[in-house]
C-alpha cells in the first residue's frame, strides 16, 4: 500500500475554502449590502430635490421691516433671515422681467430706491404696481449698496411664489 | 446775490451730467458652464448688481454667491460649502473700466466691441483680468454682454481629487446686463 500523498498548495487552498465557506458567504453578503447601501445613498444625495419653498413655513415679515433689519447688518438679523424661507408682504414698487423672462417684483421699503427684490418662479398677471402682495421665497441677503454712486442696496429673495395679492 | 445764483448754476451743471451718465441694474445675468467628458455643470444667477458710468467707462459688478442656481441641489450645496465657501466669502465682485468708451456714440443705436480691464474678486482672491465684450445701445437702453474663461485654481478654489475629473480646468462664464438710468 502506497503512503498518502502530501497535499500540494492548491489542495490546501481548496480545503481552506471548504472549511471557511460559511465565513466567505457571510462576508460576501455583508460586502454587497454595504456596497448597495452606499450606492443607494450616493444616488439619493445626488438626486435630492432643491429645498421646498412654496409649501414651507416662512418667517412672516413686512418688506420694510425685512429691509431695515438686513440693511443694518447685525449678526442676529443675518442669522434670522439669510438663507431662510421668508414670507414678505409689501406694496409693489415695480414689476420687471429678467433675461430669463422671470418676473421680478420690487417691494417698497422705507428707503427711496431700496427694495425687496423678489424673483418669481411663476408669473402672476393679476396684480400691478401699487398693489399689496405676499410672496414666499428664499432670502439671500442685502447687497448692492454703492456709496460712490449713491445707489441703495436691495434685499434679495429668490425662488419666490405668490401667496396673496391685495388690490390698492 | 447774483454771485450765489451763479455758483448754484455752476454746481448744478457740474453735478447733473455726472448722474445722467450713470446706469445700473440689480437683476443682471451671469452663467457659468463646465464641460468634461463625464459631466456638464451649469449654473446661473439673475440678481447681479452692475453699475456703468458711460462718461468715464467705470464698470462694477457684485453678486451674492448663494444665489447661483444649479440644476441639482447637491451641486449647489457643494458649490457653496466646498468650493466657493459662500459663508466665508459671500460676494464676488468685479471693478474695472471699459477701454475707449468715449468713442461710443450713446445717442445712436448700435453694437460696439469693447475691452474691459479690471479686478475680479472670487473666493477672497483678486486677479486682474482683461475680457472682451459687446456694448449695445437700442432705443436709448444700454446693455452689455461678455463671454470669457476663468481657472478655478487662479482663485484658490480646490476641487477634491475624487470629483476633479468631473469639473473642467477652465470655466466658461457669460454675462448679460440690461441697464437703466439712475
Amino acid at each position: 500500500m502506497n503512503p498518502p500523498k502530501p497535499l500540494n498548495s492548491k489542495d490546501h487552498l481548496l480545503t481552506n475554502i471548504m472549511k471557511n465557506k460559511k465565513k466567505i458567504i457571510r462576508f460576501s453578503v455583508w460586502f454587497l449590502i454595504f456596497l448597495f447601501t452606499g450606492i443607494a445613498v450616493a444616488v439619493y444625495l445626488w438626486n435630492k430635490p432643491h429645498r421646498e419653498i412654496r409649501n414651507s413655513h416662512g418667517l412672516q415679515i413686512s418688506a420694510a421691516a425685512l429691509y431695515d433689519s438686513l440693511r443694518i447688518g447685525n449678526k442676529h438679523s443675518i442669522l434670522t433671515f439669510n438663507n431662510k424661507v421668508v414670507t414678505v408682504t409689501g406694496r409693489i414698487r415695480k414689476i420687471l422681467n429678467n433675461r430669463q423672462n422671470q418676473q421680478v417684483i420690487l417691494l417698497q421699503t422705507s428707503r427711496e430706491g431700496g427694495s425687496v427684490n423678489c424673483t418669481l418662479e411663476e408669473k402672476i398677471n393679476s396684480t400691478g404696481e401699487g398693489n399689496f402682495i405676499s410672496l414666499q421665497g428664499l432670502c439671500i441677503g442685502y447687497s448692492g449698496e454703492d456709496t460712490l454712486m449713491d445707489l441703495p442696496g436691495d434685499v434679495f429673495l429668490i425662488r419666490c411664489y405668490p401667496l396673496q395679492s391685495i388690490s390698492k | 446775490m447774483k454771485n450765489i445764483a451763479i455758483s448754484w448754476i455752476i454746481i448744478a451743471v457740474a453735478v447733473a451730467p455726472a448722474s445722467a451718465q450713470e446706469y445700473f441694474t440689480k437683476n443682471g445675468h451671469i452663467a457659468f458652464f463646465s464641460k468634461t467628458v463625464f459631466e456638464d455643470i451649469s449654473a446661473f444667477h439673475n440678481q447681479v448688481i452692475s453699475i456703468l458710468n458711460v462718461q468715464t467707462g467705470e464698470i462694477r459688478f457684485s453678486l451674492l454667491n448663494k444665489a447661483f442656481h444649479f440644476p441639482k441641489a447637491k451641486m449647489e450645496e457643494d458649490f457653496n460649502d466646498e468650493y466657493i465657501e459662500s459663508d466665508r466669502y459671500p460676494r464676488s465682485t468685479f471693478a474695472g473700466s471699459v477701454d475707449h468708451i468715449t468713442e461710443i456714440n450713446f445717442a445712436k443705436d448700435g453694437s460696439w466691441p469693447v475691452v474691459v480691464t479690471g479686478d475680479l474678486l472670487i473666493h477672497g482672491v483678486i486677479k486682474r483680468i482683461t475680457i472682451p465684450g459687446t456694448l449695445t445701445v437700442k432705443s436709448g437702453q444700454i446693455s452689455v454682454s461678455s463671454s470669457f474663461r476663468i481657472l478655478p485654481e487662479d482663485y484658490h478654489i480646490k476641487i477634491p481629487s475624487i470629483v476633479s475629473y468631473k469639473v473642467a480646468k477652465s470655466i466658461d462664464v457669460t454675462v448679460e446686463c440690461l441697464y437703466q438710468k439712475k
